[in-house]
């Protein structure tokens, strides 16, 4: 007993399934039936009492026995059963296997199992797990194979669902383009699916031994724990986007934005037995979104902050006509002085009575059905209080944008500037007549002038002349009769006669300098030299003086005033000589401003504090005595200058000499 | 001097100041014995040329000493009139005159003047200046016969 009853136990394979247990300790007892000394009745007695088909085989194959449930489930009687007559029962597609099986068992003595379909009486085939055991002899010889057929149809098919629902649910995870995540119940992951690696980066498995979504931190931090925590007491939840940093699975340190559903799953007790997590990748879009909503605060910040009103009309149409308009926006400023709340909604000639009427509507209604936009300034208000406003009505789809910008401070600019501009004109006309007034006045005065120095030159010298030509005659036919007294006299007549000629004479050079036309040529400079130094020869000659000149340049300028202003200089300088001989050097330079003249001498030299008083009239350093001079000779040298354009002026230094300096413009492109 | 005198030079002397007429004629060389008519304005000067009213006996003179600043007619149009005329435009015209214009110098050049002599301010110079114009007329340079 003890012996089979091991043996048995040793062949019993471990059966999975409830009734397998079954099975086998109903094996063991119809073992022990058989092997029993009053045998076969006994086991018979159990067989039919067994509610599996049970059956024996001798050693070498063939059936002997069925019990009945056997007989009523094929419909077959024992003839036809006996021996391999269980054949013609078995699914034509499992005979194969199941004889093949058979064989291998009774020939080789280890236990047989399979499972096979197999026909019932109404000809339905159904699963069945067949065993088979054999019975040893004391030598260890097999004597009896005792075989049960048991239905496992139901079992089958069940299992087969669940394989079957098992392999769909792994195809839709592994293909499903969502992240899905798979948690038991302490909230560990237990298995993810590929669209979960993409966007995390590694398998939901990968996450720390201790890692918990219950107590994820980041879903905490998020506040969005408790709604997994209720997915865990058994409510599907959504969660709304949330940022979530892969670090924990990938170490990416990737934020992404997530968007998941969390939804229990039941076993078949109605028990949650884990919970299933989807995400989706909802970065783009959060960003889209968030872009768009910085977008539309940006610019409802620059509509709001406008100080023109803007607004959005959408038509109201009646019997086809458009006859009124509907505000669908307006900014703050639109809706500034408008009485009773917002005017959204609201009809455009209920909040604008003034417009019933005007073309301003007709304008509108022609913007939306020709796009072209409408541009126009309407001048409102009263006459102490103008007010313009510039209306733009835009076509945008079925609506009309409007701007309305008030342009009264510019138009009252335009307006001020305008009159400005008039007062301006005027003005200007004003001055230009007084100008040509001056001008002519000017004219006048040069003609004046110049009729001056002809008067001067001529009447004003005509009776100095007489003067001086008859105190010498007077002197030198009577200068014996008048005694020394007399003679005195008559020379201080004939000297003052001669100053006042010689003052004379400087004042018209002067005036003529402005007066006269200045004639500008090409001109040798060397000559202009040569000529004024010829002129001074006697006074030169007289002095003992020598005045050399370096190589001159052609230079533009009016030779006859040149000429002057050269022989002012070197009869100064003559003049004004100290006790050694004079030495009178001319040259000539560039500088920017044009040609540099220097006349330098070793003369008694100017006190730097007169440099520029020299240059005036009447100003004169020295006593009559000293040296003669009417003090016009240098004024009027600057003044050839100035006609020029050039510059004059002087370095010295008492008792070192003294260097004047002018320049001439150099020549112009296009002479006069 | 020169060494062949030839008949005394015929002087017409345009001129109203009467200073400048005695300073003039105080200026000739007594030895030349020079004849100096006298006009004291533009319109007498014509008459004297055209011999009309009380100077149908002034003789034809051999040069005419003109001055600018003149009454009634000014010495630019007596000089304008001479040179324009046919029986007087071949007779010498020396301006006299103390103005040194350069229009005036160029405007009576232009109209024809011989000579053009601004008057000098110191006496001496004077003289010299009427001696060498009495010199050059009646020594040096050769003149177109008189005509009558």
């Amino acid at each position: 007993m003890r012996n089979h009853r091991g043996r048995a136990s040793l062949a019993a394979p471990d059966l999975r399934l409830p009734f397998s247990s079954l099975t086998s300790s109903l094996h063991a007892r119809a073992l022990e039936a058989l092997d029993s000394a009053s045998g076969e009745t006994q086991f018979h007695v159990l067989a039919e009492a067994i509610p599996q088909i049970v059956w024996t085989a001798e050693p070498d194959g063939e059936t002997d026995y069925y019990n009945g449930r056997w007989y009523s489930y094929t419909g077959l009687t024992l003839e036809q059963t006996r021996g391999w007559g269980w054949e013609c029962v078995i699914h034509p597609d499992d005979l194969a296997n199941c004889v093949a099986r058979w064989t291998n068992a009774f020939t080789t003595g280890k236990p047989y199992e399979t499972e096979y379909r197999f026909k019932r009486a109404d000809g339905v085939y159904r699963w069945h797990l067949g065993r088979a055991v054999p019975v040893h002899d004391a030598a260890g010889i097999v004597t009896k194979w005792f075989g049960t057929c048991t239905d496992i149809e139901e079992h089958k098919r069940v299992s087969e669902g669940l394989i079957q629902s098992e392999a769909r649910f792994r195809s839709f995870m592994q293909q499903s383009p969502l992240s899905t995540v798979l948690f038991d119940m302490q909230g560990r992951p237990v298995e993810s699916n590929p669209a979960f690696e993409r966007l995390w980066g590694a398998p939901a498995t990968a996450a720390a031994a201790n890692y918990s979504v219950l107590t994820d931190h980041q879903l905490h931090a998020a506040g969005v724990l408790h709604l997994v925590r209720r997915a865990f007491a058994g409510e599907h939840v959504t969660i709304p986007p949330i940022p979530y940093d892969s670090v924990l699975l990938a170490g990416r340190g990737h934020v992404t934005w997530t968007q998941g559903t969390f939804y229990p799953v039941r076993g078949a007790d109605g028990e949650v037995e884990h919970i299933v997590a989807m995400h989706e990748d909802v970065t783009a879009r959060v960003q889209a979104e968030d872009a768009e909503r910085y977008a539309n605060e940006r610019f409802r910040v620059i509509i709001d902050a406008s100080p023109d009103s803007l607004a959005l009309f959408r038509p109201s149409w009646q019997a086809g006509e458009i006859v009124d308009f509907e505000w669908l926006y307006a900014n703050p400023m639109a809706q500034k002085g408008i009485e009773s709340g917002s005017v959204i909604g609201r009809s455009l000639l209920q909040t604008h009575p003034e417009i019933i009427g005007s073309e301003l509507l007709n304008e509108y209604v022609r913007v939306l059905q020709t796009g072209e936009p409408f541009r126009q300034e309407y001048p409102h208000g009263s006459e102490d209080d103008p007010q313009w406003t510039a209306i733009t009505a835009l076509r945008a789809g079925n609506e009309i944008a409007v701007t309305y910008t008030n342009i009264t401070p510019r138009k009252l600019a335009e307006s001020y500037l305008s009159t400005a501009n008039a007062e301006l004109e005027r003005r200007v006309s004003e001055r230009t007549a007084a100008l040509t007034a001056a001008n002519e006045d000017l004219a006048r005065s040069n003609a004046d002038l110049e009729a001056f120095a002809y008067v001067a030159s001529h009447d004003l010298q005509e009776p100095l002349r007489m003067v001086r030509s008859y105190t010498q005659l007077l002197k030198r036919r009577y200068r014996d009769q008048v005694g020394t007294d007399g003679a005195e006299f008559i020379d201080f007549a004939a000297d003052g006669a001669a100053r006042m000629h010689q003052l004379i004479e400087d004042l018209l050079a002067y005036s003529r300098v402005g007066s006269a036309g200045i004639q500008i040529v090409p001109v040798e400079s060397v000559e202009i030299v040569d000529r004024a130094i010829s002129n001074l020869r006697g006074l030169i000659a007289d002095a003992g003086a020598r005045v050399t000149h370096s190589q001159l340049p052609l230079i533009c300028g009016d030779a006859v005033l040149l000429e002057q202003l050269i022989q002012n200089l070197v009869a100064n300088a003559v003049k004004f000589r100290g006790a050694n001989k004079p030495l009178i050097h001319i040259s000539a330079c560039t500088t920017p401003e044009g040609w540099c003249f220097s006349v330098s001498d070793n003369g008694i030299g100017i006190d730097s504090a007169y440099s520029e008083r020299i240059f005036s009239m009447f100003q004169r350093l020295h006593t009559r005595a000293e040296y003669s001079g009417t003090g016009i000779g240098l004024a009027l040298c600057a003044r050839i200058i100035a006609r020029h354009g050039g510059m004059i002026w002087v370095e010295s230094s008492v008792g070192r000499g003294s260097t004047f300096n002018f320049t001439i413009p150099f020549c112009k492109d296009t002479l006069p | 001097m020169n060494s062949i005198p030839r008949t005394p030079l015929d002087i017409l002397l345009v001129e109203d100041n009467p200073g400048d007429v005695r300073l003039f004629r105080e200026a000739l060389d007594p030895a030349r014995a020079t004849c100096l008519t006298i006009a004291h304005d533009g319109e007498e000067a014509m008459a004297i040329l055209e011999r009309s009213g009380p100077h149908a006996d002034a003789p034809r003179p051999d040069i005419v000493v003109l001055d600018l600043n003149l009454p009634k007619k000014g010495g630019a149009d007596v000089l304008a009139e001479i040179k324009s005329h046919p029986k007087f435009n071949s007779i010498p015209v020396v301006m006299l005159t103390s103005s040194d214009a350069r229009v005036d110098i160029s405007t009576t050049y232009t109209l024809g003047a011989n000579c053009y002599v601004r008057k000098p301010n110191d006496l001496d110079e004077f003289i010299a200046a009427v001696r060498s114009i009495e010199e050059y007329w009646s020594s040096i340079a050769e003149i177109p016969p008189r005509g009558r």
